[in-house]
């Protein structure tokens, strides 16, 4: 039996072309469904279709807040609620043969965190837009 | 970050302070002449506090030393390298300065104590410096 994990800081992120890796430290893509209910009379419990539940992902990631000018945590995020953001996800990092999600997303809100006593830190939420694109690079 | 340009740029925005009165160590003395700004080795160093390697915090601290307390005015004598603003305030010195080596540092509020340098006894102000810059 082997294990062969792969390592977080490897993980690279592009939103909307830009390598938004070097300021973000946690990325969360939450695989998700509706589900389509097909409970007819008599019945004891609740029952589903199978397979017919529209896809509904979610995401999520932030980071440190980056102060560059034109490819910073602002200018990439800031201003741009409610717009569509496109994404490449390469989770085991830049590699031939490994793995790349591309996919669509609404961004839900973007939180700069300001701490008094730490740097600053931000958050975004998304909604994704359709399905994931899976690749291999 | 390369941690040796890290002490070079410190010590050198420390001598700022003055050049006459504080005597700078940017490393670990074996002895020091009073007063003096000594920088030791890192408490803490972080790697990869972002993907790609994009981040890394070093926890450093820094030492003002001045002679062992023989009469009141040691606390005068310390005073101005301890408080958070001033013209020999090591906090508002360091994070005033421009530096390439790293990207931001915050200096903490000191702690106070006795400590034996190369066999003397001196008095010390002891700072906490949270250092942050690229992770390459």
């Amino acid at each position: 039996m082997s294990n062969s994990p792969t390592h977080g800081k490897s993980t690279v992120l592009k939103a909307n072309t830009k390598d938004i890796s070097a300021w973000t430290n946690t990325s969360d893509f939450k695989y998700a469904a509706d589900r389509h209910e097909s409970t007819g009379y008599g019945a004891v419990g609740h029952e589903y279709a199978d397979g017919v539940g529209l896809k509904a992902h979610g995401f999520k990631c932030g980071g440190t807040y980056d102060i560059t000018a034109t490819t910073g945590t602002a200018a990439v995020f800031q201003g741009k609620e409610g717009t569509m953001v496109g994404f490449v996800r390469r989770i085991q990092g830049t590699g031939t043969g490994k793995p790349e999600e591309t996919f669509n997303a609404i961004l839900d809100d973007f939180t700069p965190s300001s701490p008094f006593n730490d740097i600053v830190r931000w958050t975004a939420n998304f909604t994704v837009s359709g399905d994931v694109a899976y690749t291999t690079q | 970050m390369d941690l040796a340009a890290v002490y070079t740029e410190l010590g050198t925005r420390l001598q700022t302070i003055s050049a006459t009165d504080l005597h700078v160590y940017p490393y670990p003395p074996g002895s020091i002449e009073p007063d003096a700004a000594i920088l030791p080795f890192p408490d803490d160093v972080k790697f990869d506090e972002t993907y790609a390697a994009g981040l890394s915090k070093i926890t450093l601290p820094i030492i003002v030393a001045v002679p062992r307390p023989v009469d009141p005015n040691v606390v005068e004598r310390l005073a101005p390298y301890a408080n958070p603003s001033g013209a020999k305030s090591v906090k508002a010195v360091l994070e005033s300065g421009t530096y390439t080596a790293f990207s931001l540092i915050n200096v903490l509020a000191p702690g106070f104590d006795m400590v034996k340098v190369g066999g003397t006894d001196y008095a010390v102000a002891i700072f906490n410096a949270e250092i942050w810059g690229s992770g390459a």
